[in-house]
């Protein structure tokens, strides 16, 4: 062997995973020169490079961004371990929901982190056991893989550190998944070890090994010291002027993210100021101690079912009163939805007459409800025990829900039935501009019908506690005072959160309204259903106030709308965490932050008036630390929309572009990666469709930029997308651009060419063998 | 014929459809000829570029860089997968284990495995010097550098410099 001729020691060198090329390169001489000359240890191979770009569009699995070749070592074998492996995998459905170097989490029926380069694979071992609030079918948490890059707990505890960060990602759980140590044969082919025999299936309709457990693949820092065989050696990469890589340490941790607001959550942290020699950087996380909400007494000496009937008119008295007192500042007119002469001009009532209906009204109320109580009502005196706050809460939503289709068919109903409008809703109606304290003003026998026989309805179904009852009335009562309130005031927390508000009651007062709107007190969805709905907007009234209009509903907008809720979904992967909260989802701005490299950056997209997963203004902040100061420092901002190339040059290069493969394209994929020419077509078609449009208005073809993620290791790089068509890499620096390649899936035909990429993650393969 | 005539005068049946089936003389450094169809003979990347030059085909082709012993066995393996057909899944799972059973027996005999490895460098056949390689491979994974010089008789001959700068090397990984 010792002469073996150098183009033959070459094709076995090159079959050996970078580990045994470690070990091969100290052999002897010639065979260090081997592996040197030809620069055997393939960067490529270990986690430093992007071998391409996992994206996942709507309602289709994942595809593969990737240059041609490098499809076999991902888009294959993600294929061949998902059929081989078993039959959970639907083909169509599997998804990578998350990747975290060379890892990705598969996503299905369960959960699996597949390794597609050693086609390893290992089922999720579960969740841990829920908290009694927030079992995992209502709150199913979400699950991220991500690193745990800090020193190898032979040297320090088990977990870092847990500090508490700004924002609302959270994390209530993690699980040290595995270690990886490069200068270490290690753990992750279990099978292998067991089995010398056992050889690298090289034929390509092999079957991969069997699978390791979850268990084999999650080591245990202890045990694996025994066994841990010789150290060898790993020489540095010497690449141009490159560093060295030193991954060393990488321990995966599992984190499962609940949804933001649990109070168990524990939170992940940037520990910037943790000295570290490592190339990835993010932080610990720790669980946060176990606090449940304890429901206290209410400290007062009456029952419950007492403080459920006068709470509420208190409470009525008490809100209306502080509109009273804000009515009277002259200040406050600029937000008044009628100005105040209006008040006298329409309304045929006196507020002397009101506020006497209103305590007749509410004096019936009362007789009526301790009746109630006394027929339902716990004699055995012992308390009810306050269910768990998500229990209240579902209680809560039932009986919003009962209380709002009671009252929106009753309500309709007087205003149908000319007999009930004209000797009992019409007193309501005498107040065409409404004012707080006339939120009541009701016949007596519609009190009894709409809010007596409506609240006892909801507080019987959703089986609420007379405790929790307290707030409900009390809330209902707030409700239904703010929409007679005739303010629209700036910060009113109840005008943000419910579509049903005073102006969109106010346009039920109004006679063009009359029948429209029926709906009270929380949702507007009964008037959606059955039609009934008129959209309000708020205007600008001449001389000073606002004013509530009617306007027609444009059904752009309103998709626009349901695809902002629908597509405000958070992800975090490796490399990108796009943090797209509630705030930002208003401010329609996205941001990502970026776990390699050591460094935080955020894009930032300034509103565009397009898509919303649009932007023109690519802004790329970056986290300095210097003096243990932590600022954002703004790197780069350019008009990105603007700098990618006209679609009409994307023909010529498309022969060295990456190409879309599918893991999970139905019928067989390998024709789609061979053939190209779908593409082309595509390209062509597309073109001509554009410029046809182009006539019609230039405007329209701003591009819809997206951003696929950052380059895990490059920090000049960023891939932009242009939603749905072509993908590609941008430097920072230089502004220098280079197309990727196609990104449109090929069952989106162009009528979808606004389709989405929901999520996406810069595959960087790791082989550790 | 050394080996699989049947087979292969089966195979050359098939052939005689094609206009451009004919036999190919190899002959080994020992002077000892072996006939085997076209179809086998291209597995050779080398020889298949010398008969589409339209060079010696009648002549045959000599192969002063291998034995006999090695040949007989290279052109066991032509012979199995150019005259095979490999389309449909069983067809593909054949080759697979005639691949199989071939490197088993080769294993046995490391000399005669180099041997082979080198023949198919040199006749450039891809399939088999792929198998073959990644046999050699298999046994150098997951050795220390020890055991590899054990397993290939290798002398250690690094020079201190090379020691120092592995001993650098190592810190740094």
């Amino acid at each position: 062997m010792e002469d073996l001729p150098d183009d033959l020691l070459l094709g076995v060198l090159r079959r050996l995973p970078p580990i045994s090329l470690a070990a091969s390169r100290v052999v002897c001489s010639a065979w260090r020169a081997a592996v040197d000359a030809n620069r055997l240890l393939r960067a490529d191979l270990l986690p430093l490079s992007v071998a391409g770009i996992a994206v996942n569009p709507l309602s289709l699995g994942s595809r593969f961004l990737c240059r041609p070749n490098a499809a076999s070592t991902i888009a294959d074998d993600l294929d061949d371990i998902c059929n081989t492996s078993r039959g959970i995998f639907n083909r169509f459905d599997f998804r990578v929901s998350d990747h975290c170097n060379g890892l990705f989490l598969v996503d299905d029926d369960v959960q699996h982190v597949v390794n597609p380069v050693t086609r390893l694979w290992a089922p999720l071992p579960g969740y841990p056991p829920p908290h009694p609030c927030y079992p995992h079918k209502l709150f199913p948490p979400t699950i991220c893989l991500v690193y745990d890059p800090g020193p190898a707990p032979q040297t320090q505890g088990p977990l870092p550190r847990c500090r508490r960060a700004k924002g609302n990602f959270r994390i209530d759980m993690c699980l040290l998944l595995f270690q990886a140590r490069i200068t270490e044969k290690r753990h992750m082919c279990p099978v292998r070890r067991t089995n010398p025999d056992h050889t690298l299936p090289f034929a390509t309709n092999a079957r991969p090994p069997p699978l390791p457990t979850f268990s084999s693949l999650v080591s245990s820092p202890r045990s694996d010291r025994r066994r841990r065989p010789p150290k060898l050696s790993i020489p540095p990469l010497r690449r141009g002027h490159q560093p060295p890589p030193r991954i060393q340490f990488q321990h995966l941790l599992l984190l499962l993210r609940r949804r933001p607001g649990d109070p168990r959550c524990a939170v992940v942290s940037p520990s910037l100021s943790r000295p570290s020699r490592l190339d990835v950087r993010c932080g610990g996380a720790c669980f946060a101690p176990e606090d449940r909400w304890v429901g206290g007494g209410m400290g007062i000496g009456a029952s419950d079912e007492l403080l459920g009937t006068f709470v509420p008119i208190a409470v009525y008295w008490l809100y209306s009163g502080l509109y009273l007192a804000l009515d009277g500042v002259e200040r406050l007119d600029v937000y008044r939805l009628h100005p105040r002469e209006e008040e006298a001009a329409k309304n045929v009532v006196s507020r002397g007459t009101v506020v006497r209906g209103v305590l007749v009204q509410q004096a019936f109320q009362v007789a009526v409800s301790l009746t109630l109580f006394a027929v339902i009502g716990d004699e055995s005196g012992i308390e009810q025990k306050q269910p768990s706050a998500l229990v209240i809460l579902l209680q809560f939503a039932i009986a919003m829900f009962v209380m709002d289709t009671w009252q929106y068919f009753m309500h309709r109903y007087m205003h149908i039935n000319k007999f009930l409008y004209k000797h009992i809703h019409s007193k309501h109606h005498t107040l065409v501009v409404p004012y707080s304290f006339g939120a009541l003003y009701n016949h007596p026998l519609e009190g009894l019908i709409l809010d007596t026989i409506g609240g006892a309805l909801s507080f019987l179904v959703s089986g609420m506690t007379p405790r929790t009852s307290i707030f409900f009335f009390s809330f209902a009562t707030i409700k239904t005072v703010d929409d007679h309130c005739g303010l629209w005031l700036p910060g009113n927390i109840l005008h943000a959160l419910f579509n049903n508000n005073s102006a969109y009651h106010d346009i039920h007062h109004q006679l063009y309204g009359n029948k429209y709107n029926f709906s009270q007190p929380f949702f507007v969805m009964w008037d959606k259903i059955l039609g009934t709905y008129m959209p309000y907007s708020i205007e600008h009234r001449k001389g000073g106030g606002f004013e509530s209009r009617p306007v027609k509903l444009n059904i752009a907008e309103q998709t626009k709308t349901d695809y902002m809720q629908h597509s405000g979904v958070g992800t975090i992967g490796e490399g990108q965490r796009s943090i797209q909260h509630f705030e930002a989802l208003l401010k329609r701005r996205q941001e990502w932050i970026s776990l390699s490299n050591g460094t935080y950056r955020v894009i930032q997209s300034e509103p565009s008036m397009s898509l919303r997963y649009s932007f023109d203004h690519l802004m790329v902040w970056f986290l300095s630390e210097s003096h243990g100061q932590m600022k954002w420092v703004l790197k780069h901002r350019s008009r990105i929309a603007s700098l990618l190339p006209r679609r009409t040059t994307y023909e010529e290069q498309s022969g060295e572009s990456w190409i879309l493969h599918g893991a999970n394209y139905q019928g067989d994929f390998h024709a789609d990666a061979d053939d190209v020419s779908w593409m082309f077509n595509l390209e062509w078609q597309m073109d001509s469709y554009d410029d046809d449009d182009d006539h019609h208005e230039n405007k329209r073809h701003a591009k819809y930029v997206t951003f696929l993620g950052f380059h895990p290791f490059d920090e000049e790089v960023v891939f932009p997308g242009e939603t749905f068509r072509r993908g590609f890499a941008y430097n920072l620096n230089n502004s220098e651009i280079q197309d990727l390649g196609n990104l449109c899936p090929k069952f989106y035909d162009r009528t979808y060419h606004q389709a989405l990429i929901q999520t996406s993650f810069v595959y960087t393969p790791c082989w550790l063998d | 014929m050394a080996t699989g005539s049947g087979a292969a005068a089966a195979a050359a049946d098939a052939e005689e459809k094609e206009s451009g089936s004919r036999m190919i003389t190899l002959t080994s450094n020992e002077g000892k000829a072996f006939v085997v169809t076209e179809a086998s003979a291209r597995q050779s990347a080398t020889i298949r570029s010398m008969v589409d030059d339209g060079g010696c085909v009648d002549k045959g082709f000599p192969l002063p860089n291998v034995d006999s012993k090695t040949l007989a066995r290279v052109i066991q393996y032509c012979d199995e997968h150019g005259n095979k057909e490999a389309h449909t899944v069983d067809e593909r799972a054949a080759l697979a284990k005639f691949d199989k059973d071939f490197i088993a027996e080769l294993d046995a005999d490391k000399a005669f495995l180099y041997d082979v490895t080198m023949a198919a460098n040199y006749l450039h056949i891809q399939g088999l010097f792929a198998l073959t390689t990644q046999c050699i491979a298999d046994t150098i994974k997951g050795k220390t550098p020890e055991e590899i010089r054990t397993a290939f008789g290798i002398e250690y001959d690094l020079t201190a410099q090379d020691e120092e700068e592995i001993k650098e090397e190592d810190t740094h990984a």
